[in-house]
């Protein structure tokens, strides 16, 4: 599936403001952003509800300019699921299937196996209106993947769900994808979702694509502040060039190559390693003094606010049995040594 | 709720909460219907008064062909009246709720309700009467002069202008609360417009055209001014029978068997109608 300079504006205010896209077939591809970034109207506008401007859409090779909804290879999973209140479970799993006009065997034989995939088999004579959040998701991936589309689209699909259930579905809307073969496209603003769920995940931003790559690619290395903070947190250096790397607010610091201009650094908290300073400075480069301020317990870490000179930083240690080597906990006040890792200080732009 | 309330308690709860509605049910429906039933098992006296002997003969007597065909001619004009406003309506409903200026459009669809209906029934007889309006303009391209008035579809005509707004509100009423992402959802799962219509929007607006249906096919079929006016005479209703009954004639009691007659027949065409639809149009009509 690919997507060429593709623009949209509604009334002058523009959705999309040049998108290039490639999705390869089979793929678990994620579209992420803030609400308002345009990656409802991307997913509608391959989905045909709405026409791009200028631009270019293309799936499986064929242009679909002109081509209406219903006559694309293509099926979405709403994100108020819009099952039919009207119809029973049944009745929505086999609605595509009567429009394709199938014949009635084999539209039973399709949403017997459709309502198997889900995990819904018994519900079928059920209403939309006595199922539960959870059971209507099913049904409507059900009800889109019964047609067995190229390309599923999926418009935050979980939102609507509790946190618990949401974890359960993830794992199960992967676990189907793999199982189909089938390319999804999912439009999310959750991070994790996207960072757990995706092969490869287009961060969003104001009508663009700002950056596009693996997970682990796009977290560990964010190109602008704007990625950097979205997924996940980040601590912030404004840098110089320096003859070890760069000269920051923390002193000089190594990086993997020196930098040749004004930059900014971004270093992940859980990147940070902390040192208790009473065993005095360990033997390494990239250290910095700082106290801490403010302590967060999650439960599996604990968020160490600090404070070195004028920099704030913000550090994650994993919760470990403290009797293990190199698992430590700190108190408020405590004077720790931080290890900035060379490798993950990232250059970002604005 | 308190659990431990005494039958006491609980009485004086059912009294408040239900009492006044009960109450109001009680003295203007039922008690009216009771009286009516009673009235026409009752017989007329020498003087127009109601009296005895009590029996069926009323009912005989309606159903006797001049008066069964005033009533089929009162179903042809509620039947009609109701496909006739549902054909207007039901696109007119569409378009008043997506368009941008609704509140106006809703205010001018409810504008002829500040006339008087007997002004807005005369008004069409001056329109439609062989020198009128719209004979004046069909005779600036030569045509006519035409006899639309006394007719069954100056009649029709007039009573499908009189109730269509009874249509349209319920049904616009649906349509602003319907769910567009489902003609999305069908088009998406191949349906084409037509059929995306039928299955995702159509049966969103059924408890409109329900409500709309009822509230132009009772009056509709019991109305007599506007086929008095424009049916002058040759147009008689159901309607009209009962109106002579308690007026000019003053057979009170034969009157009070066409009027449940007429009730019965619209208990039941409902009562039929809605199940129909299923379960739901009984809930609807309940």
């Amino acid at each position: 599936m690919r997507v060429a300079g593709v623009r949209k504006a509604f009334g002058g205010v523009v959705a999309l403001d040049g998108v290039d896209l490639e999705v390869k077939r089979g793929e678990f591809f994620s579209l992420l952003g803030p609400s308002g970034c345009g990656k409802t109207t991307l997913l509608r506008i391959l989905a045909g509800f709405d026409t791009p401007d200028t631009g270019r859409v293309e799936i499986a090779g064929k242009d679909m300019a002109g081509v209406p909804p219903y006559a694309r290879p293509v099926n979405t999973v709403f994100q108020n699921y819009a099952l039919f209140p009207h119809m029973t479970v049944e009745g929505n799993v086999a609605f595509g299937l009567r429009m394709k006009g199938l014949p009635q065997a084999e539209v039973k034989r399709k949403v017997a196996w459709a309502l198997e995939l889900v995990d819904l088999l018994g519900l079928e004579k059920r209403y939309p209106r006595e199922l539960s959040g959870g059971q209507k998701q099913r049904v409507a991936l059900a009800r889109a993947l019964v047609l067995e589309p190229l390309v599923l689209l999926l418009d935050e699909p979980l939102s609507a769900l509790d946190a618990r259930l949401r974890q359960e579905l993830r794992v199960e809307l992967m676990q189907l994808q793999r199982r189909l073969g089938t390319t999804f496209i999912f439009v999310t603003h959750d991070q994790e979702e996207a960072l757990v769920m995706s092969d490869r995940i287009a961060v969003m931003r104001a009508g663009r694509i700002v950056q596009e790559g693996l997970p682990d690619e796009v977290y560990e290395r964010p190109k602008s502040r704007f990625v950097a903070e979205f997924l996940g947190r980040s601590n912030f250096l404004a840098a110089k060039p320096h003859p070890l790397g760069a000269e920051t607010p923390l002193g000089p610091l190594r990086l993997r190559e020196p930098l040749q201009k004004e930059a900014l650094l971004a270093i992940r908290p859980e990147k940070i390693r902390l040192y208790p300073a009473q065993n005095g400075a360990p033997a390494r480069e990239n250290l910095v003094r700082a106290a801490v301020e403010e302590i967060v317990y999650t439960g599996a870490e604990n968020q160490y606010y600090l404070r070195a000179g004028e920099v704030r930083l913000l550090a994650y240690t994993l919760n470990q049995d403290l009797q293990e080597p190199g698992a430590e906990e700190f108190g408020y006040g405590e004077e720790v040594y931080c290890y900035l890792p060379p490798e993950n200080l990232v250059v970002v732009h604005e | 709720m308190n659990e431990a309330a005494t039958p006491a308690q609980r009485f004086l709860r059912v009294l408040v909460t239900v009492g006044p509605g009960g109450l109001w049910l009680f003295l203007f429906v039922l008690l009216p219907s009771l009286l009516v039933l009673l009235a026409s098992l009752l017989s007329r006296g020498p003087y127009g008064e109601l009296g005895l002997p009590l029996g069926l003969h009323n009912y005989a007597r309606a159903l006797q062909p001049v008066y069964l065909e005033a009533f089929t001619e009162s179903l042809l004009v509620g039947v009609w009246a109701t496909l006739l406003s549902a054909l207007l309506g039901y696109p007119l409903a569409f378009y008043i709720a997506r368009h941008p200026k609704r509140d106006l459009l809703l205010f001018l669809l409810l504008l002829p309700f500040l006339t008087n209906f007997l002004i807005r029934v005369y008004a069409w007889l001056v329109l439609l009467q062989r020198e009128g309006l719209v004979n004046a303009l069909l005779g600036a391209f030569g045509l006519g002069p035409f006899a639309f008035y006394p007719s069954f579809g100056a009649v029709l005509l007039t009573t499908v202008y009189t109730f269509l707004p009874f249509f349209v509100l319920p049904v616009y009423a649906s349509v602003e609360r319907l769910d567009w992402q489902l003609l999305e959802a069908a088009y998406d799962l191949g349906a084409r417009p037509f059929r995306a219509f039928l299955h995702a929007v159509l049966p969103q607006t059924y408890p409109g055209l329900f409500a709309g249906s009822v509230l132009v096919f009772i009056p509709a079929m019991g109305t007599f001014v506007v086929a008095d006016l424009l049916g002058a005479g040759r147009v008689v209703l159901i309607g009209n029978l009962i109106q002579q009954q308690f007026g000019v004639t003053r057979d009170w009691a034969f009157g009070a068997a066409l009027s449940v007659f007429l009730m019965g027949f619209v208990l039941l065409s409902l009562y039929l109608y809605a199940r129909l639809q299923g379960e739901r149009g009984l809930e609807e009509l309940v």
